[in-house]
């Protein structure tokens, strides 16, 4: 068995669940050849319905400025709140076949959840200073706790989700276990711990010898272990949420995932784009000697390996969950394009330089339109199919407070 | 506090004046108001707790470059440390250790009051240049450069991501490219800074600063050689001519018919008239 070879994870039959449609959903995920690309083998569950974005560029302008002065002149106190209602002005404009989407949570959950985040930061940081030698320690330890954290985020993020309904309030929720991710992310820190050793477990006396396993241990690290944590923490996400008593079907496994990561990331003419890039910035490097153009140069490469590049895996792999993932009766689609959401992303980055951060707005709301006229919502039937639950209301636990802090998304 | 923003969104006046505070508040944070608080902040750090970070960088720094003592003559390493002495202790920073390593052409300050020179510059240079290059850097441990570059790019990249707005692509753009070319901006008016404290030391010592010119023609020479341009938005330093024509007028008026090269015979050598 290969590294990528993880046996598929089984969703166990709950309680009161049908195990013949348990047992249909797992052969489906073991189809190694689902394909992934914009319009894969799978059926719609019905005719298209209405799913719409009809926020405005002015409106949201207003309140963005108003809530992020308020945030920078209180020093971040108020930001939660401020994001509560930023959050909560795009997602009730999103409308999907009559229905509204909301978000709420408790602000004051957000801000305990900040201030532990800047405590363990900054204890970390006092650590890692004060003893750089147990840094490989303090990586692990953060590698421990992370699936139990990426848990919780992932909770914390659908249960502040609901979709009013004409019928009733469907809330999201989440019901995946982090045993799930231990293993390849225990992996994953591993291999980071043992980088971050460097010279002294690497080097030897031969900076030649050391350049040679560097380059090994991060190619081992960055191009096998971190996209198969990357592809279990997209699964976990995923296949494990819920819209009132309904659960995702996903038509997919980590295994699938894996096997198309190399295909998100490094294919067709966007690859060869930046492999392009990467030669011209290295001839800039020998022959340029100006600093500045080295530095302008340098710049926009990493515009283009960072933020275009992780957009274009970043639309691939929305694709490729979209087209997989059942909600009841009710499936989605998407024309979503990796090179113009690059070049769309990078462009919006840009200008952020440029104005200050003044044309976030309208950014968000001219991505949050595009995004909307690329998706396509399938559904048989109306909301009455949906059984809602009654969520109490969540105070929230120290662990989702830091959980929301990190916002992990590997996945999206 | 909902009532209230609700107001300030409704009233065109309020949003208007959101929009100006919004940006001459981080403008003027950035310039004026970060520098002076990582300056307050960094002096009042103590400076053994910069010893470890200086211990670690030196412990990197020994795997790529300076990693052996200096092949200059035993002999004038110890004229050039006893030379050191005095000055750190008129530069008033007595624990102040001085390392002379094989490496290129550089000096370097370390937190924690440590100095290493390289051989590339030590052989190329003669003693009185030496402690000139040497001064300059006592201007960094003086001004406690490190520590206040460390404490002003922390600072800045937390207002950077106040105004980006957290966990966005926007923000990590930003952050990384507005922490780059003001980090550049500050380590360039330190640079200055440490060229000021060079030649007050210089004569300090009832020297002229001269030495410290000729060092800095030397590196313009060395740069010319080498094809290197020094100076501009992105640089670190700002340009050798600019600082040197900035040492001239700061040495005195006997400075200015000087000349120095390298021996076109001899690389290794730097002669001044």
């Amino acid at each position: 068995m290969g590294l990528f070879d993880a046996e598929p994870i089984r969703r166990q039959p709950l309680p009161g669940e049908d195990p013949a449609r348990i047992q249909a959903e797992i052969d489906s995920a073991e189809q190694p050849d689902l394909p992934f690309e914009v319009d894969p083998d799978l059926p719609r569950t019905g005719p298209l319905v209405e799913l719409k974005f009809t926020g405005q560029a002015g409106e949201y302008f207003r309140l963005w400025i108003v809530c992020s002065l308020l945030s920078l002149l209180s020093l971040s106190l108020y930001r939660p709140w401020a994001k509560l209602r930023l959050r909560q002005y795009v997602a009730s404009h999103w409308h999907l076949h009559g229905a509204q989407f909301e978000v709420d949570y408790d602000p004051w959950v957000n801000l305990r959840g900040r201030l532990l985040v800047i405590l363990t930061a900054f204890a970390g940081l006092v650590l890692a200073y004060t003893f750089p030698r147990w840094q490989p320690l303090l990586i692990l330890m953060a590698f421990a706790v992370a699936p139990w954290l990426m848990t919780q985020s992932n909770r914390f993020n659908w249960q502040s989700l609901r979709l009013k309904t004409p019928h009733a309030v469907l809330h999201l929720g989440f019901w995946g276990r982090s045993s799930l991710l231990y293993k390849p992310l225990m992996l994953l820190g591993t291999g980071l711990a043992v980088l971050s050793l460097g010279n002294d477990i690497l080097g030897g006396n031969s900076l030649s010898q050391f350049a040679i396993l560097s380059l090994g241990a991060n190619l081992l690290v960055f191009i096998l272990l971190y996209p198969r944590a990357s592809s279990y923490v997209l699964y976990q996400k995923f296949a494990y949420g819920k819209l009132g008593a309904m659960r995702f079907t996903f038509y997919g496994s980590p295994k699938t995932i894996i096997a198309h990561l190399f295909k998100f990331s490094f294919s067709g003419w966007f690859f060869l784009l930046m492999f392009f890039l990467v030669v011209t910035q290295m001839m800039v490097f020998i022959f340029v000697r100006q600093p500045d153009i080295r530095a302008a140069s340098l710049g926009l490469m990493y515009l283009a390996i960072t933020v275009a590049s992780v957009s274009f895996a970043r639309t691939r792999r929305l694709n490729f969950v979209i087209h997989r993932l059942h909600i009841g009766a009710l499936s989605f689609s998407s024309t979503l394009e990796p090179i113009a959401n690059a070049v769309r992303v990078s462009g919006y980055a840009v200008l952020a330089v440029l104005t200050l951060g003044l044309s976030i707005p309208w950014s968000t709301m001219a991505y949050q339109r595009w995004r909307a006229y690329h998706l396509f919502a399938h559904m048989q039937g109306d909301w009455s199919q949906f059984t809602p639950i009654d969520l109490q209301a969540r105070k929230g636990t120290a662990v989702e407070e830091l959980a929301q802090q990190f916002n992990f998304d590997l996945g999206l | 506090m909902s009532r209230l923003i609700d107001r300030l969104i409704a009233s065109p006046r309020a949003v208007l004046v959101a929009t100006i505070l919004w940006v001459a508040i981080p403008v003027t944070l950035v310039l004026e108001g970060l520098p002076r608080l990582s300056v307050a902040i960094s002096h009042s750090i103590p400076v053994a707790y910069e010893k470890r970070l200086g211990e670690f960088i030196l412990g990197q720094l020994s795997f790529l470059m300076a990693r052996e003592s200096s092949k200059e003559p035993l002999e004038r390493q110890r004229r050039l440390q006893q030379r050191f002495a005095d000055m750190a202790i008129r530069a008033n920073l007595p624990n102040t250790q001085l390392l002379i390593r094989t490496g290129p052409v550089n000096a370097l300050a370390l937190p924690g009051n440590t100095i290493v020179l390289m051989d590339g510059l030590v052989k190329r240079l003669n003693d009185d240049q030496v402690m000139a290059v040497v001064a300059h850097e006592l201007g960094h441990l003086h001004h406690r450069h490190v520590m206040q570059r460390i404490v002003s790019i922390g600072m800045l990249e937390g207002v950077i991501e106040s105004l980006a707005g957290g966990n966005s692509q926007a923000a990590k753009v930003g952050s990384l490219f507005s922490s780059a070319l003001l980090s550049s901006a500050y380590t360039r008016a330190q640079e200055t800074q440490a060229d000021t404290y060079a030649i007050e030391l210089l004569k300090a010592q009832s020297e002229s600063g001269l030495a410290y010119a000729q060092a800095l023609q030397f590196f313009l020479v060395y740069e010319k050689q080498q094809n290197a341009v020094s100076g501009g938005w992105a640089s670190s330093h700002p340009s050798t001519q600019e600082r040197l024509d900035k040492a001239m007028s700061q040495a005195g008026s006997t400075t200015i018919s000087l000349t120095c090269r390298l021996d076109a015979e001899n690389q290794s050598k730097f002669v001044c008239q």
